[in-house]
């Protein structure tokens, strides 16, 4: 310990270029730390998210745009579906638990969501306050949305036509809030539930459509050939919301290569930095170190207090990485859609971390062996007599 | 009395063209011996050849209890931390440490007590939380020579250790080191060309 208190000492006397060193350091431990759990998080979100729903039926379009806007509920819809051409499918004997979407009004912003109970049935571990709507125009608002706009059970709205507000309201349409539900999957909470009535309801001048289906198919063969010959057989577009999924990843997973390839060199710059940094300190410091050893340190102890600066720097970059991790996660609302916001126990699961904790280690006594062994082969006695 | 340091003629090459030669020495507990001799005769080296700080060509060093220091042989365990102390020329301080601290390292090289320190004999207690920098050079050489006196070791080796001080500052210096005699008999050799500490030393060595 008292090694590691000169060493701080050592390191608080050039506490400038120190500082520069453990944030250029944590920077690059940062972008590794942050695209692994990203990558770790966003996978788990997907499968989370993704199910029950082996099959997705819209309009035809972007299958992306058509997976972020019914699954993730993020994106404008790719277009509606006559009920009647999509309840043809659904009774295919291997498709259970269909549940069907309409789209069309927002509510300050928030998407108001046409459903059956099958969807809200379907949301993971939710707490309803009040209760499910029973007919045309009740709501269930998620908490969120609540939160933001102060709203309560009982208490009325009206939406505005499509997702954003000034695209004209439906004044004399008038929603009902019977309950307030939360979901540990938090875009569940940015909605506002109602039965597909009440979209087909506001919108009375429409055809019933649907926005999308979404299902899940028993058999695995099933799963493999049905889209195809839908959409071969269909106006329909089939999507397989599991394989547009892989493909989104392998997207987030490029963008995460590059974030990844920076990370690597902001660690190596950081690594020379303070390499050198040792190097300038030693040769400056070298007949203090001289004396040390002319007053009987061993190479042990010369090695604590060498390898120990940098050990603090270490703990330096290391508290600087948790600092910036703990302010991302904060933060995430931010900059990541809510569909694929990372849950906490995702986030903060630190076994994962045991790979940069050692490399941190590694670099940091790496670093320190070279001035070491540098400061062994001066003479003890021209270091002392030369300065 | 004991003796504290037995040396036969050494031989020391600094490098492939210079090689010097010391007389056998020896020098016994509570003495204080002065090796003299002019600027570039070799003092300095000597002492660090005592010190086991440069390889012997020939001869060998020995402090009874504490080992003997041959030429072709590595430096014997804990000589540095236990048999002998060194003085240096100049006082060198971490500046990133304030006076007790560097005093703390210093113990915690020489493996011992911090206790042992003493600011207080100097009556210097009050600057301990500064930096060593903000004393005087008297102040320096005088705290520089206490942290020598750390290990209590048998033999002291001080290098010049007068050589940047005025009088008054040489005399204090002076009565130091003659003061850890009195307190713990050790055998203390001076390298040094400076004649103020003639009235101080029991014996002396010239070195040509």
């Amino acid at each position: 310990m008292k090694a590691l208190r000169f060493a701080f000492k050592a390191l608080w006397s050039r506490k400038v270029s120190s500082l520069f060193i453990g944030l250029i350091w944590a920077m690059g431990l940062l972008g590794l730390a942050t695209t692994q759990r990203l990558e770790r998080g966003m996978e788990a979100q997907l499968v989370r998210t993704l199910e029950g729903s082996d099959i997705m039926l819209c309009a035809k379009g972007s299958p992306t745009q058509a997976i972020l806007a019914n699954i993730f509920h993020v994106d404008q819809a790719t277009g509606n579906i006559p009920t009647d051409e999509a309840e043809k499918w659904l009774s295919h004997p291997d498709i259970l638990h269909v549940r069907r979407l309409a789209y069309g009004d927002s509510y300050r912003g928030s998407r108001i969501l046409g459903c059956d109970s099958a969807t809200w049935l379907h949301i993971p571990a939710f707490e309803l306050e009040g209760r499910w709507p029973e007919m045309a125009m009740e709501v269930v608002v998620g908490s969120h949305v609540a939160e933001k706009h102060g709203v309560e059970i009982g208490d009325e709205f009206h939406g505005s036509h499509g997702t954003v507000e000034d695209m004209g309201d439906h004044a004399e349409h008038h929603y009902h809030v019977v309950g307030i539900v939360q979901s540990p999957e938090l875009h569940w909470n940015e909605l506002v539930l109602t039965p597909l009535e009440s979209v087909w309801a506001v919108h009375e001048e429409e055809a019933r459509n649907y926005t999308a289906v979404l299902a899940r198919i028993d058999q695995a063969m099933t799963r493999l050939m049905l889209p195809g010959q839908i959409q071969r057989n269909s106006p329909l577009m089939a999507v397989s919301p599991a394989m547009e999924a892989n493909r989104m990843v392998g997207w987030m997973n490029q963008g995460g290569q590059v974030i990844e390839a920076m990370a690597w060199l902001l660690t190596a710059i950081a690594f020379l930095s303070m390499a050198l940094l040792l190097h300038s300190h030693l040769r400056e410091r070298l007949p203090e170190y001289a004396l040390l050893r002319a007053m009987g340190g061993t190479w042990g102890q010369i090695a604590a207090l060498v390898l120990g600066q940098n050990f603090v720097l270490a703990l330096l970059a290391v508290s600087l990485t948790y600092l910036g991790l703990a302010m991302a996660f904060w933060s995430q609302g931010a900059w990541l859609p809510p569909g694929l916001l990372l849950l906490a126990s995702d986030w903060w699961n630190l076994q994962f971390d045991l790979f940069w904790w050692a490399l941190t280690l590694f670099l940091a006594l790496f670093a320190g062996i070279g001035p070491w062994v540098w400061l062994q082969k001066i003479p003890l006695h021209r270091a002392l007599v030369d300065h | 009395m004991s003796v504290v340091l037995r040396s036969s003629p050494l031989r020391i090459h600094l490098n492939r063209n210079t090689c010097l030669d010391f007389p056998a020495l020896e020098v016994h507990a509570g003495e204080m011996l002065l090796i003299q001799g002019a600027s570039g005769a070799g003092k300095s080296t000597w002492m660090h050849a005592l010190a086991g700080m440069i390889p012997l060509s020939s001869g060998e060093v020995e402090i009874p209890g504490h080992g003997i220091l041959r030429a072709g042989q590595s430096v014997p365990k804990a000589w540095r931390r236990h048999a002998v102390s060194v003085l240096p020329q100049r006082a060198f301080f971490w500046n990133s440490l304030s006076l007790e601290e560097n005093l703390s390292l210093a113990a915690w090289a020489k493996g011992v007590d911090e206790a042992k320190v003493d600011l207080d004999r100097l009556g210097l207690a009050k600057q301990a939380g500064q930096s060593a920098h903000s004393l005087s050079m008297g102040e320096q050489q005088r705290v520089s020579a206490l942290r020598s006196f750390i290990s209590e070791s048998p033999l002291l080796l001080a290098d010049e250790p007068t050589a940047s001080l005025d009088d008054a500052n040489a005399q204090v210096m002076l009565e130091l080191l003659r003061d850890q005699q009195l307190k713990h008999p050790c055998a203390i050799v001076l390298a040094s060309h400076d004649q103020r500490v003639l009235p101080f030393v029991d014996r002396m060595v010239q070195l040509s």
